[in-house]
């Protein structure tokens, strides 16, 4: 008996020193991947007075092509512009002079009557092609949209990848109560573009509203879910862009938190303690996002604490967070058909690191994204499911959390959360360089990305 | 040397080479081990603490009276594992003459003695200190005394885990002080659970005792 016991003993032991033995390494940037443009100043005619307008709309596309993970975009240099002929641009184009310069690609962006032209240049190649001009309102939150979506298109010409610039971020934002009744914190549901511009409010609960996911497009009007604890327990709700006044949307006694949607829309995973403890519960919806069937408990173990569920691409698989064999790790389950006599045991998926949270899977179904604290403080970290390796993506002393995948599988959004502070953050796995996108008063978290 | 001996150097050992790693990741580390230990011997007894699916299409309807479909694992609601999972009331607030969570109101100071906020352990669910317990003892027999008073009980936490994991260690917290509770008889149908998570903290230092003081369950009544 005790040789049994002395063996089970030394197997942890073995497996941590395989875990020491091992450093963290941290190799992500793949530049060679990223080509070199350059982008003009946007053109106009000398009387046109509005050029600031102008300047802002070039950063609007100038950082959705520097961050799309395809391109790297130079800064301007004034013996560049002189290159440029803007009398005849395609017939005048110097390609020898800018094929030395090393640029892959060189857009000429101008703007007359109203209208914005964009012509790109194939340096390596030696061809061009003019974009249909694009109509200008005249009001930034307008314009911005529309140069994401020529972004978008540039993006899948000239790399062949859809961009994510046109697609907008869901966040919570969480601020001090100014009246002197109801919770001393108030979150709410915000919306913002995918460089962080043009944020709004979209509930106004005045109350608590957490953990905001898009639901999969259907229609028009993109439809979302989060968490509301009006002043007592947290449900789930269901709201859509237009008209963000939601409606519970999972009737359960008892807490809902931490909601997950699978890629389909026909499934919610989420935590609740209806039956006592915090476990991961399922429940289909219908074609109409409506609740079908009963809620199915999933998982539930005793003394531990279930959290932060997230599916696979396919729908059969849940990740999620539980400490049921000490902190905090990220356990994989099947969600097996009704009818199965097998039970599913979770499998620990993340070992690298003691306490692992909030998991994201990738919407190619490759990666996990998760918070991983690594020398006391939370990073990014991603989970290769082909090499079955853990990869840190993040450094520096901010706490990271709430990975938020894009549709595409590269890009992510996290926030950070260091004494009361937490602000957006746009990274690509292809360039490793965080940005960040939030500005303004309050704490924004829990991002979600919107769907195709 | 006997083999119980030899365990022990191998503890040592184990703690030894922790050392690597600072003191409190080395106790992590020990009771981690511990834990998948306990497991693999439980597994050599015959004894399994997995999760079970269902079985056959009625259990997709379920009872009738269920509102969801529960996991039909006799271990995981075996009260005798010390852990049981008490249903959350049936009654659902602002309905049929159960009063709204949100006209639940701190206990005023004459009953303050029964209704202290407890406080628990970093990462811990299950309260711990002698006080608290003793308290929610009295807590017990004072609602038992008056079953006309309705509880609501909020977990929250300190900040140092992620804000989405306290989400469910709030709800752990505060369903861990209702089970007390019914365990020592008071109505389940009485007290309702509400999760913080790190979200309304108390204070907002980054000390010892400003976590502490974060880590606690607060209680709020409704006198019917």
């Amino acid at each position: 008996m005790w040789k049994i016991v002395s063996l089970l003993s030394l197997l942890p032991l073995l497996f941590e020193i395989a875990l020491w033995s091992e450093n963290i390494e941290v190799s992500l940037a793949t530049r060679s991947n990223v080509k070199p443009i350059y982008m003009s100043r946007i053109h106009t005619d000398p009387t046109e007075k509005d050029w600031r307008y102008f300047d802002e709309l070039r950063g609007v596309l100038e950082f959705d092509l520097h961050n799309g993970g395809y391109a790297s975009v130079a800064p301007i240099n004034q013996e560049l512009e002189d290159l440029l002929n803007w009398s005849d641009l395609r017939k005048q184009f110097k390609l020898e002079k800018w094929a030395k310069e090393k640029f892959s690609y060189v857009f000429a962006i101008e703007v007359s009557m109203q209208q914005c032209s964009l012509t790109a240049f194939d340096i390596e190649q030696g061809t061009s092609k003019k974009y249909p001009p694009i109509s200008l309102s005249g009001k930034l939150e307008t314009d911005s949209r529309t140069i994401h979506r020529l972004a978008d298109a540039i993006q899948q010409d000239v790399f062949g990848v859809e961009g994510i610039a046109s697609l907008r971020i869901l966040y919570a934002q969480r601020e001090k109560n100014k009246e002197s009744d109801g919770l001393p914190w108030l979150s709410e549901i915000w919306i913002c573009d995918s460089d962080g511009a043009n944020a709004r409010q979209l509930t106004h609960e005045k109350g608590y509203c957490l953990s905001p996911v898009f639901l999969p497009k259907v229609g028009e009007d993109p439809e979302f879910i989060y968490v509301f604890n009006n002043e007592g327990q947290s449900k789930i709700y269901r709201s859509c862009l237009s008209r963000p006044q939601g409606l519970p949307s999972i009737s359960l006694r008892g807490n809902q938190a931490l909601p997950a949607v699978s890629k389909k829309g026909n499934q919610i995973a989420f935590i609740t303690d209806v039956a006592g403890r915090p476990d991961l519960f399922l429940q289909s919806l219908d074609s109409k996002r409506q609740m079908f069937g009963k809620a199915r408990q999933i998982y539930s173990s005793p003394r531990a604490t279930q959290a932060s569920p997230t599916f696979s691409p396919d729908g059969k698989r849940i990740a999620f967070v539980s400490d049921k064999d000490g902190p905090p790790r990220i356990y994989l389950i099947d969600i097996l058909n009704p009818k199965e006599t097998k039970r599913a045991k979770p499998f620990l998926l993340t070992t690298k690191n003691r306490e692992n949270t909030s998991p994201a899977w990738s919407p190619d179904g490759k990666k996990l994204a998760y918070s991983a604290k690594v020398d006391g403080v939370r990073q990014i970290w991603i989970y290769d499911f082909a090499s079955e390796e853990e990869k840190q993506l993040t450094t520096g002393p901010e706490t990271k959390e709430n990975p938020a995948w894009a549709p595409d599988s590269i890009h992510l959004i996290y926030n950070t959360e260091t004494d009361g502070n937490s602000e957006l953050y746009l990274i690509n796995l292809l360039q490793s360089d965080p940005v960040q996108i939030s500005k303004g008063p309050g704490q924004k978290r829990f991002a979600s990305w919107e769907t195709r | 040397m006997t083999r119980f001996t030899q365990f022990i150097c191998i503890v040592i050992l184990a703690a030894s080479a922790g050392c690597a790693r600072n003191s409190n990741q080395t106790w992590e580390d020990l009771k981690t081990a511990g834990r998948y230990m306990h497991r693999g011997v439980d597994v050599m007894f015959g004894k399994e603490y997995e999760s079970r699916l269902l079985t056959s299409d009625e259990e997709f309807i379920g009872p009738f009276d269920d509102e969801f479909i529960p996991l039909r694992d006799s271990d995981l609601k075996n009260a005798q594992l010390g852990d049981a999972a008490i249903p959350q009331p049936k009654g659902i607030p602002g309905q049929k003459g159960i009063p709204s969570l949100s006209e639940f109101y701190l206990p005023p100071d004459t009953l303050r003695a029964y209704f202290r906020s407890v406080h628990f352990e970093t990462d811990e669910h299950v309260l711990k200190d002698k006080h608290d317990l003793e308290m929610i003892s009295q807590m017990a027999a004072y609602l038992k005394k008056n079953p006309s008073i309705f509880l609501v009980i909020e977990g929250h936490c300190d900040e140092r885990a992620s804000a989405s994991y306290n989400m469910a260690l709030g709800m752990r917290r505060a369903n861990s002080v209702r089970s007390f509770l019914v365990k020592q008889g008071v109505d389940l149908n009485r007290i309702y659970t509400v999760s913080r998570g790190k979200e309304q903290p108390l204070v907002l230092g980054h000390s010892q005792d400003d976590w502490k003081a974060n880590r606690r369950s607060e209680f709020k009544i409704y006198e019917k």
